[in-house]
């Protein structure tokens, strides 16, 4: 049932042509006065001033155009951005209004004009806010020491699997463990940085119930195994009971255990991956912890671990002097060196650290439980629109903070498919919805997160469009086939994707695979 | 199919289907029969029939049997005391693609709810090419391929779901049907990667105990399968047998070790020893005899694809790699590999394995390892014929 009004859109249609292919020779922005006599006498040619080897030869290709054009061009280009500002339950992606007070924290000098090769002695507010979080997170995990160098949450992967090569390595075992197990449900990133640091993967199937059984974990677990890289609760929103045991079986083998934990948010005061017995975890500051994503800022990947893996960690770490200062110390003869420069992206972990504070633990509580809460809500009305299945809808029990639903029931209707839909949403102002990991273990799928931000008129509206274009494919599957059509671009013929001749992602390589000269 | 409490089925058996397996021929047509019979081959289908039979025994009194004579259906049903109308008589000891389909249209005359048939591809085919979508078809399945979406993954499997629309017209529900692909070779040409698609037939919708059609083979574009070959290839190691199962996977390896399609069999199981390939297409007798003839060497190796889309290891267009070679060979010394697109498009993930013999004894492991790329693994629990009903319910 429709419960809202569903309103009109149209977004603005500019067919905005590239920069390089604006303006007129000789256009500028902004003209400086010419060179007063005085100051041309005593100084000479300002050219003669520059080292000859810098000087070009050709003048550089720059698109010439007046200051207006210029504003005049960015706001068309911002208003053809297809979303981030609509409502966006994009899942997995935990999506979160980035407050605004945040914004002006780091935009201040003493954050924005740091510079990193500073004198720590100079930098100790920023260090304080880093020592602080990392306290704080220690708190949420029950961990003992975290680092924000990683750029993002395959980057912490990544760390996880260069600190297990180091930790066996200084055991002597690194030739022999040399296997890496994951599952079926995790996240692509477990596998790709385990391959990419050297080790063979072994990835264990979805039962039944949801997630992988017991006995599959025993049949593949050996001293060869390195580690344990899982997710818990996954995106079909079905957490894995059994997980102490697992942690118990890969240990009493010799691995270590890593909880990828970038779906914290339904499990946030509730969880403690120490506590379950993992050696280390991962946090998205750029999802969870209120840190913008999606081009909207760099990205931090949180990597925590116990004291057992501390003497592996990537250095510079924060640490304190007896006076209550703090220093930065290089990590040790058994670091796995740097992951990335300096101290990562320092002002993402400003944002998180504001924004948790700010929550405090009754408000992270309450946010877990309203993204379950919100889920469930959404479960309830979804399953209720015709064609709509939820991902293993036989295991019972609720699903957490999100769910896998099919579009497949609607597909084999009406031949309108789990794309159609997503472009046709955006026909209402509603940002697309993401669709799933791969593997596409049920067809048709997509993934809505609605985590605590969105109202709950937000996510009812959400869901009035997506029943809106299901209704539309029984009724008239062409207008949604052939969607968008009220949007900044229209249906893009995708082949021209995967079609190396045909795409560009620089002015130079458009010019040379389209044939134009200058 | 609304009559309450009495089903009606037309049931039949292709006395020859499965013939051709054990003995390499990749199929019995009516042409390969002889040549089947000459090479020892014995009739599989009807013993694979009375196992779905057996299985339907205690609901007798709510079903009535259609049957073609003979060997087609009638000795079987009255070795068992089944009773039975026969429909057909068939007119010689020689059955062939004619009486099949003769049997069909008198199966169509005498309004079955549905057609029960043991037998492979091409018996689906005959069946589908006179009933088309009228009449559900469920497969025994008994032949050498079984590509179409037919057939039950095991003969017990073909009367759970025969049960089980029983028990929902006693019910009052609904028995859910599918349409489904009708897949076999051309008649013309032996294109074993490729299958001809035939039409739509109509079937339960039973998808844990109905095999889905095989999904053409896109293992020669798959470059992280290709790395994985080009991998293997250099670990082949001297004085050992080696063994290359049916389809394109297994025989990359052969093709980065220079054994050009020409020279390999695509549809069969071919044999490697110290650089040459030493058997080409062999049947399971000249498999055994070159793992006798080798027995001084280290022990022997094979390398195993999956049918695609189909999750079976053994038992579907390899019945040479028999239970008697699998267990000289030892699921130790078995490779499994295949396309990673191949694996993960279902949960559970199944690895079937279907001896002709019900009770052969349990070779692989619960849990199997498919390499699907170097260094990567899917981990892919076993299910084995005659212990299929009891494994997939625990799970």
């Amino acid at each position: 049932m429709i419960k809202s009004k569903i309103r009109k859109y149209h977004a603005p249609v500019w067919d905005e042509p590239l920069v390089m292919q604006m303006g007129q020779t000789g256009r500028r922005g902004s003209i400086a006065p010419k060179t007063e006599s005085k100051i041309a006498d005593a100084v000479g040619n300002a050219l003669d001033l520059l080292p000859a080897g810098m000087k070009r030869t050709n003048p550089l290709n720059l698109p010439e155009l007046s200051e207006f054009e210029v504003q005049r061009h960015y706001l068309h280009l911002s208003q053809q951005t297809l979303g981030m500002m609509g409502i966006s339950l994009f899942g997995t992606c935990t999506m979160k209004y980035n407050p605004r007070v945040n914004e002006r924290i780091v935009y201040q000098p003493f954050v924005a004009e740091m510079h990193p090769h500073q004198d720590p002695e100079t930098m100790q507010g920023i260090l304080e806010v880093v020592n602080r979080f990392d306290h704080l997170l220690r708190k949420l995990s029950g961990l003992d020491k975290f680092v924000f160098q990683a750029g993002g949450g395959a980057d912490a992967a990544y760390t996880q699997a260069c600190m297990t090569r180091a930790y066996h390595a200084s055991r002597g075992e690194l030739e022999q463990r040399n296997e890496i197990i994951t599952t079926a449900q995790a996240h692509p990133c477990n596998p790709a940085t385990a391959a990419a640091a050297g080790f063979k993967i072994i990835t264990l199937p979805l039962e039944d119930d949801g997630f992988p059984s017991v006995e599959a974990l025993k049949a593949v677990v050996s001293n060869r195994t390195a580690a344990l890289m899982v997710n818990n609760p996954d995106d079909i929103g079905i957490y894995n009971p059994n997980i102490k045991e697992w942690v118990k079986i890969v240990h009493d083998a010799g691995g270590l255990c890593f909880y990828d934990h970038a779906n914290f948010n339904g499990v946030m005061t509730r969880i403690r991956a120490a506590d379950i017995g993992f050696d280390a975890c991962m946090y998205m500051l750029h999802k969870t912890f209120g840190g913008p994503k999606g081009g909207g800022g760099p990205a931090v990947g949180a990597y925590g671990c116990n004291e057992k893996l501390i003497p592996f960690l990537a250095g510079p770490t924060v640490e304190t002097n007896p006076d209550g200062s703090f220093y930065l110390k290089e990590g040790g003869e058994h670091s796995v060196g740097r992951i990335r420069e300096f101290l990562g992206n320092i002002p993402t972990v400003i944002r998180a650290y504001s924004w948790t504070r700010s929550m405090g633990i009754e408000g992270l509580r309450d946010a877990a439980n309203i993204s379950v809460l919100a889920n469930n809500y959404m479960e309830k009305r979804l399953l209720e629109i015709p064609g709509i299945t939820k991902g293993m809808p036989d295991v019972k029990g609720r699903r957490l903070e999100m769910t896998r639903y099919s579009l497949g029931e609607l597909t084999a209707d009406t031949g309108v498919s789990v794309f159609d839909v997503q472009n046709r949403m955006t026909d209402f102002g509603v940002d697309a919805y993401w669709l799933s990991h791969e593997p596409w273990f049920i067809p048709e799928p997509f993934t809505p997160e609605a985590g605590e931000l969105w109202s709950v008129e937000d996510i009812d509206y959400w869901i009035d469009v997506l029943e809106t274009v299901c209704n539309e494919a029984r009724t008239n599957p062409e207008l949604v086939k052939s969607s968008p059509h009220n949007q900044v671009v229209h249906k893009q013929n995708s082949t021209n994707l995967s079609d190396p001749a045909k795409w560009a992602t620089t002015w130079r390589a458009y010019k040379r695979k389209y044939g134009i000269s200058n | 199919m609304q009559k309450p409490g009495v089903l009606k089925i037309g049931f039949l058996i292709n006395p020859i289907a499965g013939m051709g397996g054990k003995v390499g021929l990749h199929g019995t047509d009516d042409s390969l029969a002889e040549r089947a019979k000459e090479l020892g081959a014995k009739s599989v289908s009807t013993e694979r029939a009375s196992r779905a039979i057996m299985a339907l025994l205690p609901q007798l009194e709510k079903i009535s049997f259609y049957a073609p004579s003979k060997s087609m259906g009638s000795d079987l049903l009255q070795s068992l005391n089944v009773g039975h109308q026969t429909i057909y008589e068939t007119d010689s000891l020689n059955t062939s693609s004619e009486d099949t389909k003769a049997a069909a249209l008198a199966f169509q005359a005498n309004g079955v709810d549905l057609i029960l048939f043991a037998g492979g591809d091409g018996t689906a085919r005959d069946i589908f090419s006179v009933v088309g979508e009228s009449i559900p078809i469920l497969g025994i399945p008994a032949g050498v391929k079984m590509r179409s979406g037919v057939f039950a993954n095991y003969p017990e499997e073909a009367a759970e779901i025969i049960l089980d629309a029983i028990a929902s017209i006693e019910n009052g529900k609904e028995i859910a049907f599918i349409s489904t692909e009708v897949l076999d070779l051309t008649d013309s040409e032996l294109d074993y990667s490729q299958s001809h698609y035939f039409g739509s037939a109509k079937t339960f919708l039973a998808p844990s105990k109905i095999t889905s059609p095989k999904v053409n083979s896109n293992a020669s574009s798959d470059v992280a399968l290709k790395e994985l070959t080009r991998h293997l290839a250099t670990e082949i190691s001297k004085d050992r047998l080696y063994f290359f199962g049916p389809g394109r996977s297994a025989k990359l390896i052969l093709n980065e070790l220079g054994v050009t399609d020409l020279d390999h069999s695509l549809a069969g199981v071919d044999a490697l020893f110290n650089g040459k390939l030493i058997g080409k297409d062999l049947d399971e007798s000249e498999i055994l005899e070159l793992i006798s003839s080798h027995s001084k060497v280290a022990g022997p190796f094979i390398f195993l694809g999956v049918i695609g889309g189909q999750g079976f290891l053994l038992g579907r267009g390899n019945q040479q790699l028999s239970h008697e070679v699998m267990s000289r060979i030892g699921a130790e010394n078995a490779f499994v590999l295949a396309s990673a697109s191949k694996m993960t498009g279902t949960v559970p993930t199944r690895l079937y394995v279907d001896f002709e013999d019900a009770l052969s004894e349990k070779l692989f492991p619960d849990f199997i390892q498919v390499h699907v790329a170097k260094n990567r693994t899917l981990v892919c629990k076993v299910v084995s014929s005659g212990l299929a009903t009891t494994n997939v319910r625990a799970s």
